[in-house]
């Protein structure tokens, strides 16, 4: 497992953001603003406060409170959506063509998936200098996973690493317009608008990266698999009861995809798999009551106390 | 044929004007118009299908066409056809 969720906002959006926004200081902007489905927005946001810059976000409403009070934290403005993420990114976009601000994931995109690709420079440098034979990514416009794939393609042709690595994809079966086509054998992508899943960071109905994806997942000999709200429950709960990692929905697809890849089949029993988390369960706190018991409420007694333990049989 | 603004993203504009009014009467003729000004990127406007490729995307006020009637989808006077390359999350 790469755990990705120790960085200054506790998903591997930082490392887009910061690259991003170094480079709207080089160019000079005004200001900096992402489109966002939740983390990004606080990443951004983080990032700009250092550079000094203000900072835009345009988010669907339907984003977790959380990650929004993280993002205003930093003093980012925040412009709400009454609709689909690829809604608040077609007016984030008009707004990067009519003002001089980077929007990282728009005018200064090229620079965002830079910061991305570092993520497959980490894995193969804390292998000791080797790549894994697999590596099963979370996918929402598809970035990310094109983004390791250029990471690994840079350290082969720097002689740092050999052999192939599979780069396989995972979405929540909600919003899963990348896996549908992998699916049935299209190479283009149905946008889809109906969008319901828990992994609110994953809901991008018009990936603009699903071609490339389903072309690198289909050159690397990879695969793409959804899986359900239940599914993903059930890795977020497993991450933190058999690893310790809290990890939210959006970055526990890969566990969920990873046990669903085994069933069906579709790994070798004696690959070296690495599933990336890409975000902290601390951003959605609210989906563990989904499947922890209550805390226990008692009286400060030890009487109260013995009682609980014999309800629970530990006594 | 009705009048219609059309927006283009820098890309496109190339150095022209990024907000125009040209004659369309469906997203197909604005996909015409489209092509004339770039031949050179034909084949990403438009899938070998003749469907609107989704590396750009037509909002017509607002909305994604892809989601109306895509490439026959109807314009009429006024409407806004803002043109919005396909983008990355998130
Ligand atoms: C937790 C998490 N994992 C993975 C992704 C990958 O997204 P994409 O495929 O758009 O690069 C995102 C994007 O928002 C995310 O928030």
């Amino acid at each position: 497992m790469k755990e990705d969720i120790t960085n200054p906002t506790h998903s591997f959006k930082d490392r887009a953001a910061s690259v991003a926004i170094s480079k709207a200081l080089e160019f000079k902007l005004n200001a900096v603003g992402c489109a966002s489905t939740g983390n990004l927005a606080a990443a951004t946001a983080a990032h700009a406060s250092r550079a000094g810059l203000p900072c835009y976000i345009f988010a669907p409403v339907g984003v977790e409170r959380e990650k929004l009070s993280h993002a205003l934290s930093y003093g980012a403005r925040i412009v709400l959506v009454e609709g689909t993420y690829d809604e608040a990114n077609w007016i984030a976009s008009r707004f990067a063509e009519e003002h001089n601000v980077g929007i990282v994931n728009v005018n200064i995109r090229p620079y965002y998936v830079e910061g991305s690709k570092t993520l497959a420079f980490e894995i193969c440098e804390q292998l000791g200098w080797r790549s894994p034979d697999h590596i099963i990514i979370p996918m929402a416009s598809g970035a990310l996973l094109n983004a390791i794939d250029k990471g690994l393609n840079e350290l082969k042709t720097l002689g740092l690493i050999d052999g192939d690595v599979r780069i396989s994809g995972v979405q929540p079966e909600g919003c899963s317009p990348i896996v549908s086509a992998y699916r049935e054998g299209r190479e283009y992508i149905k946008p889809v608008r109906d969008i319901n899943t828990i992994a609110v960071s994953l809901a991008i109905g018009n990936p603009g990266d699903g071609v490339y994806a389903l072309r690198t997942i289909h050159r690397t000999r990879g695969t793409a698999v959804s899986v359900t709200d239940q599914e993903i429950l059930g890795a977020v709960r497993d991450l933190a009861r058999l690893e310790g990692l809290f990890i939210e929905p959006g970055g526990a697809v890969t566990i969920a995809g990873l046990r669903k890849m085994v069933e069906e089949r579709l790994i070798e029993k004696d690959e070296e798999i690495v599933c990336l988390l890409t975000g902290s369960g601390l951003k959605t706190p609210h989906i563990i009551q989904h499947y922890v018991p209550q805390p226990f409420i008692i009286k400060p007694s030890i009487g109260e106390l013995k009682k609980m333990l014999e309800v629970e049989k530990l006594a | 044929m009705p009048k219609v603004k059309l927006v283009l993203p820098s890309i496109l504009a190339c150095s022209g004007d990024k907000v125009r009014e040209i004659e369309a009467s469906t997203i197909r003729d604005v996909v015409e118009y489209l092509c004339s000004l770039r031949p050179d990127i034909k084949s990403r406007i438009i899938s070998h299908d003749g469907e609107i490729n989704t590396f750009l995307n037509f909002y017509v006020n607002g909305v994604n066409a892809y989601f109306i009637k895509g490439v026959e989808t109807e314009l009429k006077d006024g409407d806004e056809v803002s043109v919005i390359p396909a983008l990355g999350g998130g």
